[in-house]
């Protein structure tokens, strides 16, 4: 632990030999891998139809109205303008704008964007595509300081934690069209990564108050937000018992991480209240035909195969408001993909757990800690997809906050079982499989959906 | 001289990437709302043994069909006949298929992928145009029932048909030309920093040693 502390201050890390090695080293596959995952956005946000993505019109005309002075609005009340029309199919609510129901913290962000971009809808919708691939970015650089605070000098789970994340196409997908969403998942990242820091170095006021102000940027950003929490007193509860501090020493600390993102809420919440009856107004949501209609119970989506087979489909992709999946042949390696990984990270579990039990232990107490706290994120975030679900249709893109946790999970275990000396020539066989799942779904699926003469399904 | 070789590869890599894509076929999937053609109207419960498809691509060559039939026990001899969807166009595609009742049988497991695959000579000039699918039983079983709720429909291109599509149409109301050239700039730049990216990478492996996990 005081090693991973050393490695991650200084440029040099020691490694398991005492041999110092340079950490300066991953900006040579770090820069590229930014410099790829940028033009994979700009070719995404060209590729992808306007306004195909999930409630892309939504959040474009909540923007629109938000840079009009027009005011925050109401479900329901709200009319789209006539030239949302052509893409009706792609709106939740057609003729309203649902997405007036989220807190308009990303809204209002990219306000200024949106008034000194070029005039028309069409430019205006590109210069925004064009902030979330910055802010997808931020997402891949926050999944490598992730794994590198964790894992900081295995380069499988250093180099592998990002390329995952950078090359998971519908997170890719996600950061190529304006949606919160996008900036949902680089809060939630980076709350991830205070928090882990925190169970590294301590959790300092400063720390607390930054957590929980990133936080309370999170929830005026969508209230599903929230879910955070259970993760921060958890780690909060951690500290607190190492520290054997006070119970009031311990209140501080919720009280900043986790008070302070609710009270700075609170004005959200009661408007939220008073138009809706509900302080996250998502009950209003299960009103919308169609949506609500496909509600559920936790019981029926917990045993249902068919349910998870879909959650791990549109987890994957199904780009364009789900109306471009791939074929089963694809999600039938990707399964393959996930079931190795889930099986590998329950032996690496089983493996790591007796040798600890034995004295010869194969994580710190912080990497045990670090991968139960980002276990507890993506518990979280399901759990909010199955209760989305007891409102209305659900979809997997409600765990994407969770996906540097998810990346690190999917690939500690195959990371731990390898022999050491094999783990690095992982890198390229991901990089390929990665690769070569991108560009073919690209080229069997996406482009085709909306390119060639009688494609084009959306306007 | 490690550096040497690892960008040597990566440049390899870029240079195979855009062969790759370029040159060899791909089926790529035609245009359709969730991928297929509906052709069931659930709602009103009507079933039907044709459908249409519009190929966005040339060289039309296979078919995905969601075929149901509804007695179990019996095999099936079919015949799928594609036409040009035009009064009086003769069949320019007739496929025989012998299947297992059982494996289009109505009431599929939710689980169970229920398309069957059918392929055929590559229709050349398909694109844009719109073909009939009709599915025909034999004199076996001419009294079974079957239906067809859905399809897909694939051709066989090359990649830098796919790609070119988007070149030729463009999004956006930007001047074509400036546009194809930024797109045909970023497909390129893709491919290079693929390339970089790889060449990192074998730097990374190449200066690594073997660790523990909890080093």
């Amino acid at each position: 632990m005081i090693a991973a502390r050393r490695h991650d201050r200084s440029p040099i890390a020691r490694v398991g030999t005492g041999a110092p090695v340079p950490l300066v080293s991953d900006r040579v596959w770090l820069r590229p891998l930014l410099v790829v995952f940028a033009i994979k956005g700009a070719l995404l946000v060209a590729i992808v139809s306007p306004f195909t993505g999930h409630d892309e019109v939504d959040h474009f005309y909540y923007i629109a109205q938000l840079a009009r002075g027009d005011g925050l609005g109401v479900v329901g009340e709200d009319p789209l303008p006539r030239s949302a029309e052509p893409y009706r199919n792609y709106v939740a609510d057609y003729p309203t704008n649902a997405e007036v129901i989220q807190p308009p913290l990303y809204h209002a962000a990219v306000v200024p964007l949106y008034w000194v971009a070029p005039r028309g809808d069409l430019a205006k919708l590109y210069a925004l595509r064009g902030v979330s691939v910055v802010l997808g970015l931020v997402v891949v650089w926050l999944a490598y300081r992730t794994a590198r605070l964790l894992f900081p000098t295995d380069p499988l789970l250093r180099a592998g934690v990002p390329l995952f994340v950078a090359w998971q196409p519908q997170f890719s997908f996600e950061a190529a069209i304006v949606n919160h969403d996008i900036l949902v998942i680089v809060l939630f990242s980076l709350v991830l990564e205070q928090l882990l820091r925190a169970l590294r170095d301590g959790l300092t006021r400063r720390r607390a108050i930054a957590i929980g102000l990133w936080s309370a940027a999170g929830l005026w950003t969508k209230m599903s937000f929230g879910l955070i929490f259970p993760v921060t007193i958890f780690v909060v509860w951690v500290l607190w018992r190492d520290r054997r501090a006070s119970w009031r020493a311990g209140a501080h600390q919720i009280g900043w991480t986790v008070g302070l993102p609710l009270l700075l809420a609170v004005p959200w919440f009661v408007r939220s209240f008073a138009l809706y009856g509900d302080p996250t107004g998502a009950r209003r949501l299960s009103e919308i035909p169609e949506y609500g209609e496909r509600a559920s119970s936790y019981r029926e989506m917990l045993f249902s195969a068919p349910f998870w087979r879909d959650r791990l489909h549109d987890f994957w992709a199904n780009y364009g408001w789900r109306q471009v999946p791939f074929d089963p042949r694809e999600y039938r390696l990707i399964l393959a993909a996930t079931v190795l990984a889930g099986a590998t990270l329950a032996l690496f579990l089983a493996w790591a757990v007796l040798r600890g039990w034995r004295g010869r232990p194969v994580l710190t107490r912080f990497q045990w800690r670090g991968l139960a706290t980002l276990a507890l994120a993506t518990v979280m975030l399901t759990y909010g997809v199955l209760y989305v679900g007891t409102l209305q249709f659900t979809q997997s893109r409600f765990v994407f906050p969770a996906m540097v946790a998810i990346a690190v999970l999917s690939l500690v275990g195959v990371s731990g079982l390898l022999p050491a000396r094999w783990r690095p020539a992982a890198l390229p066989l991901l990089l390929a499989a990665l690769v070569a799942l991108n560009v073919l779904t690209a080229l069997r699926y996406l482009i085709p959906f909306y390119y060639g003469p009688g494609g084009s399904v959306a306007p | 001289m490690r550096r040497r070789w690892a960008a040597t590869i990566g440049a390899a890599v870029a240079v195979a990437l855009v062969a790759a894509v370029l040159l060899v076929p791909v089926e790529v999937r035609h245009s359709a709302p969730f991928g297929f053609r509906l052709t069931l109207d659930d709602e009103r419960g009507i079933a039907v043994m044709s459908g249409r498809v519009r190929p966005n691509y040339d060289d039309f060559n296979r078919l995905d069909l969601d075929l149901r039939a509804y007695i179990v026990a019996s095999d099936y001899d079919l015949a799928i006949t594609i036409r040009p969807d035009r009064r009086g166009a003769a069949a320019i595609r007739t496929i025989p298929l012998s299947v297992r009742g059982a494996d289009i049988r109505h009431n599929k497991d939710p689980l169970q992928d229920p398309f069957l695959t059918v392929r055929f000579p590559p229709i050349p000039d398909s694109a844009g145009k719109r073909y009939s699918v009709l599915v025909q039983t034999g004199p076996r079983n001419r009294d079974d029932i079957i239906t067809l709720w859905s399809m897909k429909s694939y051709s066989a291109v090359s990649g830098r048909a796919v790609v070119g599509a988007i070149l030729d149409d463009p999004p956006g109301d930007v001047a074509p030309t400036v546009l194809r050239l930024v797109l045909g700039a970023l497909l390129a730049g893709f491919a290079a920093a693929v390339g970089w990216l790889t060449a990192g990478l074998l730097s990374l492996i190449a200066a690594g040693r073997p660790v523990r996990l909890h080093d």
